[in-house]
């Protein structure tokens, strides 16, 4: 359904270039869900920006980007015109800001079919209408003439949701979709993506920093860290048997129900690097318990075993689990540091 | 006739906005104004206390057998002026009276007598047959105005603010001022033709790198704007009237024609004075436009627009434009006030005869009546339209009402 | 007026603008222009006021109302950089002369300005309540007049004289300016550190010189050079309608007055004096906008 191949994207700044998304490779099948974790600065916002042609000005994409088998590259600019917002389309984070306030809801519903699918108007509307009933709003026809300063804020997202299926998509791509929500509404919106996604065999991806709702919302899990995937696979493989040092730190840093209570979590000690002047080596060298002098030298390729399931690939030179991930921090721990010297001592984190 | 028209018509507005923003929202609104207008009118009339002279000009009055406050009206009247004058403009003005009942005589005349009083007090013109004769002028000027400066505004506007954001590509970026400059130096020292080669050179160079987009085009457009902004009225119109009416004759300055001479004629008189309007206000208008714009631009709903694949044109005309327009109606509503101050010296230029010109000229024969009149006139406009427009929001701008009601 | 429209276009127009800067922005060529302003404009008021100190005495400066017969209408020459006048003045130490009015106008103006209007404003912006409504009602009354309309009347009654026309000017900056000032107040008053202040039971009047003081700082001095490049052009648009100080006292838009007669074979008259006004308000206007954008928190975090 989507295929990525090696996507990089560069922003001008007049402080120099900054690669915010680095050679992310990616392929995603049909009514798959995929979420790519990581934290804010990531890249993961840029990411699903560029896969909807959403760059800034000042950003230039490499690489390709194939959706439903076309290269979006290789679109006409009549096709390219009907594309975006048919075949994928996008729901974004903060359902305040996303619907127009001086626009009513039927208006923002109905443009994009009416632009890009030619309906007439009184059919827009009633598919307008059918669309909010899709998305559980009680007395849609109401809703439809109101403006969105009249809607709660789970109700606003479902109006932005429903927007972005007015063109029956194929690939929805979902940037935090909760995270402006309140926690009981949080819920209630995943559930209806998920429906929504299976209801009409849609691919998505799921773009949060929250493991806990990629873990119970995608099939597969791409872990992102300065613009790079660091580590693919399914769900339970990257839970379970995480090979990663960074799934491991984030995972080792919120709260997990399956520790015994009042066990301490471990924060990931200093800072993402900075991108505009970023490591030769690995990105995360500087802060992982596992860095090696090569992790400095070079930036480790995403693969995995030959004999993997699932397609679970990292990149790292010294992964947990595997003796060789074993011997760099038993090194690292005798050295007092790892090889950027961060020191090794026990952090201790905040009491739960 | 016409103003019980206009009556009927402002009646409607008025129910139709206590039907859209709710009676409560909308009296407030015009009672607020009215306040203002109230205080304004009061404030006008109370100045004109000082135009009385001193303790032994007041003594001097009346051994002349005048009242002791006649002071305005023996200046309005001249001073070959009779005592049975004198004492009747005293009556009519009420000069004797105190504050309270000097103002009350004078809104009681405007409003319920509905008259305006004398435009010039020596020969006894009318203000309302004055403004009969010139108010027309004025009225065309600031409407030919407005729609030039509107039509280049708007365009360049969003054009500007679109490209805002993108990549710059074309000129070097010193060109446009440096080409201003040079224009400027060549004008003083090359000469009229020279000069019109050159400026004609650097427009189409300038018209190239806006029309070529990128953040260069919003630089130069901003550029350009910066300046007109800085150019006083005067000097504007002096240098359009030395290029237009003296160095070429492309414009004749014989006089303000009305649509009943034809059309042609019409706009013959006029289109010089309109244009350098225009030009003045363009600025204004572009620059805040560009701004809201630019701000609505980096909304988020300007992304979700693009992420449902809707075309530029489609986001900046729909999207965008529409809650900029709100404050586009606000800046014209506030901009009276400049447009008022540049007629004045635009038709001092041009030999526009319109109420501007009128201004200086009972100015130079201190009329203070007159002007006393005109300033209060000219207020309760300024404050009616821009309440108008100020309460008509709520029915554009559903956050407004949002707000008011809360 | 409680003027939605008016709290929409925030303070004046000039605020708008100035949020209106291209992210990014070339900054190199923005720096150049701004040093060249600030050139300009030490430039302008430097030889002014020199002018005015040592008069005559300084080289290349004459009696601005020396009859010259040779010269009558003679354009600009390395003698006479600004040409001559229809009596053969000399238009360069007119322009150097009609400055004194013009500048002082313009300074004297903005200070009264933002003395007054800004202490009004920072006491209805900060206290609110019964203050906050009477300095506003002020405002609209003030501010419903169209300036030159309003400076004319108080012209006419009170007559021509540098102190009414002061006067006159003062009744318009004082009312914008105080606007301005009362809109930036409040955004400030709002900030965490003025509430924290308030529980932590400082004195208001403590807080309002120590706290928001400061904070409104910036925008009072971006506006005072707004301010003073306006009241510049008011001032020059009263003399060339022959409405500010009485002749001889020449001005700067007196020059263009008199100059104007005479457009068809002396142009240059005209010329100079407008250029100098419109470099110097484009100065005023660059630098006060200029320090807006840098003073601007919000955009500098961008």
């Amino acid at each position: 359904m989507l295929r990525v191949t090696d996507l990089a994207v560069d922003f001008s700044t007049p402080a120099g270039t900054l690669r915010a998304v680095d050679g992310v490779t990616l392929d995603l099948a049909e009514g798959e869900t995929f979420a790519i974790v990581g934290e804010s600065g990531s890249g993961k916002s840029v990411f699903a920006r560029t896969l909807i042609n959403l760059l800034a000005g000042n950003g230039t994409r490499t690489g390709t980007i194939e959706i439903g088998g076309r290269d979006i590259d290789g679109l006409s600019k009549g096709e390219a015109k009907h594309f975006f917002g048919v075949d994928v389309s996008m729901v974004f984070q903060d359902p305040m800001t996303s619907l127009n306030p001086v626009k009513r809801v039927d208006a923002q519903l109905t443009e994009a079919m009416r632009y890009h699918l030619k309906v007439s108007k009184s059919e827009a509307k009633d598919r307008a209408i059918a669309l909010l009933k899709q998305v559980h709003i009680p007395s849609p026809e109401q809703r439809m003439r109101q403006y969105p300063h009249e809607l709660s804020g789970g109700m606003r997202q479902r109006v932005v949701i429903a927007m972005a299926l007015a063109c029956e998509p194929r690939l929805l791509i979902a940037d935090e979709p909760t995270t402006a929500l309140d926690v009981t509404v949080q819920k209630s919106i995943l559930d209806l993506l998920d429906e929504l996604r299976i209801e009409r065999k849609m691919s998505m991806i799921l773009i949060t920093h929250d493991l806990g709702v990629a873990r119970g919302r995608a099939d597969r899990i791409g872990v992102m860290y300065a613009g790079r995937l660091m580590e693919v696979g399914r769900t339970s493989d990257l839970f379970s048997d995480m090979r990663h040092p960074y799934t491991q730190a984030l995972l080792q840093s919120i709260p997990n129900p399956a520790l015994k209570s009042h066990s301490r979590l471990q924060p990931i000690p200093g800072r993402p690097p900075n991108l505009l002047d970023p490591p030769q080596g690995c990105a995360f060298a500087a802060r992982c318990r596992h860095a090696q002098p090569d992790c400095l030298n070079s930036k480790p390729p995403l693969d995995g075993d030959s004999g993997s399931e699932g397609g679970h690939r990292w990149a790292c030179y010294h992964p947990v689990g595997t003796p060789a991930g074993d011997a760099a921090l038993a090194a690292n721990l005798d050295a007092g540091e790892n090889a950027a010297g961060l020191p090794m001592k026990e952090i201790v984190g905040e009491l739960v | 006739m016409i103003a019980i028209l206009v009556l009927i018509a402002f009646l409607g507005l008025c129910g139709w906005i206590a039907y859209a923003a709710g009676p409560k929202f909308a009296l407030k609104r015009l009672g607020g104004a009215l306040l203002v207008l109230v205080l304004v009118t009061f404030a006008v009339s109370t100045m004109l206390q000082f135009t009385n002279g001193d303790e032994s000009t007041k003594q001097a009055l009346e051994d002349l057998g005048v009242s002791r406050n006649s002071q305005p009206c023996v200046t309005a009247l001249g001073t070959g002026a009779s005592v049975e004058n004198v004492n009747a403009c005293v009556e009519d003005r009420g000069l004797d009276e105190n504050l309270f009942v000097q103002y009350g005589k004078w809104t009681k005349q405007l409003v319920i007598d509905r008259d305006l009083g004398l435009a010039f007090y020596k020969n006894g013109e009318k203000l309302s047959d004055t403004m009969k004769q010139r108010l027309p002028r004025t009225a065309w000027l600031f409407l030919y105005s407005q729609l030039i400066a509107l039509v280049l505004a708007v365009p360049l506007g969003i054009w500007s603010a679109y490209q805002a954001g993108r990549k710059g590509r074309g000129l070097p970026s010193w060109a446009m001022p440096a080409g201003v400059g040079l224009i400027l130096l060549i004008g003083i020292f090359g000469g009229f033709r020279i000069t019109t080669l050159f400026a004609i050179v650097v427009a189409a160079v300038a018209l190239y790198s806006i029309f070529a987009g990128g953040r260069l085009a919003d630089n130069n457009t901003n550029f350009l704007a910066f300046a007109l902004l800085s150019i006083p009225v005067f000097v504007l119109g002096e240098t359009f009237r030395y290029a237009f009416a003296v160095e070429r004759n492309v414009y004749s300055l014989s006089g303000y024609q009305p649509w009943s001479s034809g059309a042609a004629e019409h706009f013959k008189s006029i289109w010089l004075p309109a244009i350098v309007l225009g030009l003045a206000a363009t600025p204004v208008y572009l620059r805040l436009l560009r701004a809201d714009m630019i701000q609505n631009l980096q909304q988020d709903f300007v992304s979700v627009a693009k992420a449902k694949g809707m075309s530029n044109t489609h986001i900046l005309l729909r999207h965008v434009l529409r809650p900029s327009t709100v404050t586009l109606i606000t800046v014209l509503g506030l901009n009276i006030a400049q447009l008022v101050n540049g007629a004045i010296v635009v038709e001092f230029i041009y030999d526009l005869d319109g109420m501007g010109s009128y201004l200086i000229a009972a100015f130079a024969r201190r009329e203070f009546f007159a002007v006393q009149t005109i300033v209060a006139i000219v207020a309760a406009l300024f404050i009616l339209t821009n309440t108008l427009i100020d309460v008509l929001y709520t029915a554009v701008d559903p956050r407004v009402k949002a707000d008011a009601d809360s | 007026m409680t003027n939605v429209a008016q709290e929409i276009a925030v303070g004046s127009q000039h605020a708008a603008e100035a949020q209106a800067a291209t992210p990014g922005g070339d900054g190199k060529r923005r720096n150049v222009l701004f040093g060249l302003a600030v050139a300009w404009l030490v430039a302008v008021v430097g030889i002014v006021v020199l002018g005015w100190i040592f008069g005559e005495s300084l080289p290349g400066l004459r009696d601005p109302a020396a009859i010259n017969q040779d010269a009558i209408n003679a354009g600009p020459s390395w003698r006479y950089p600004f040409g001559n006048a229809s009596f053969g003045e000399d238009v360069f130490s007119q322009v150097v002369d009609g400055g004194r009015i013009s500048l002082f106008v313009g300074f004297s103006v903005t200070a009264i300005g933002i003395g007054l209007g800004g202490a009004m404003g920072l006491f209805a912006g900060y206290y609110r309540g019964v203050i906050d409504g009477i300095v506003r009602l002020i405002i609209n009354v003030m501010l419903s007049i169209p300036a030159l309309l309003l400076v004319i009347f108080i012209v006419t009654i009170r007559g021509q004289s540098l102190a009414n026309v002061i006067l006159a000017l003062s009744l318009l900056a004082i009312p914008a300016l105080a606007r301005i000032v009362r809109a930036s107040t409040l955004q400030v008053a709002d900030r965490e550190f003025v509430k924290a202040a308030e529980v932590l039971g400082v004195k208001r009047a403590s807080i309002l010189a120590r706290e928001v003081l400061p904070n409104v700082m910036p925008t009072l001095i971006s506006f005072a050079f707004l301010t003073t490049g306006i009241i510049i052009v008011v001032e020059g648009t009263l003399s060339f309608l022959g409405l500010s100080v009485q002749p001889p006292t020449l001005t700067w838009g007196k020059i263009i007055a008199v100059g104007r007669a005479k457009l068809d074979v002396a142009p240059h008259v005209v010329a100079f004096p407008s250029l100098v006004i419109f470099l110097t308000v484009l100065s005023l206007n660059f630098v006060g906008d200029q320090l807006l954008k840098r003073f601007d928190i919000r955009e500098a975090s961008l």
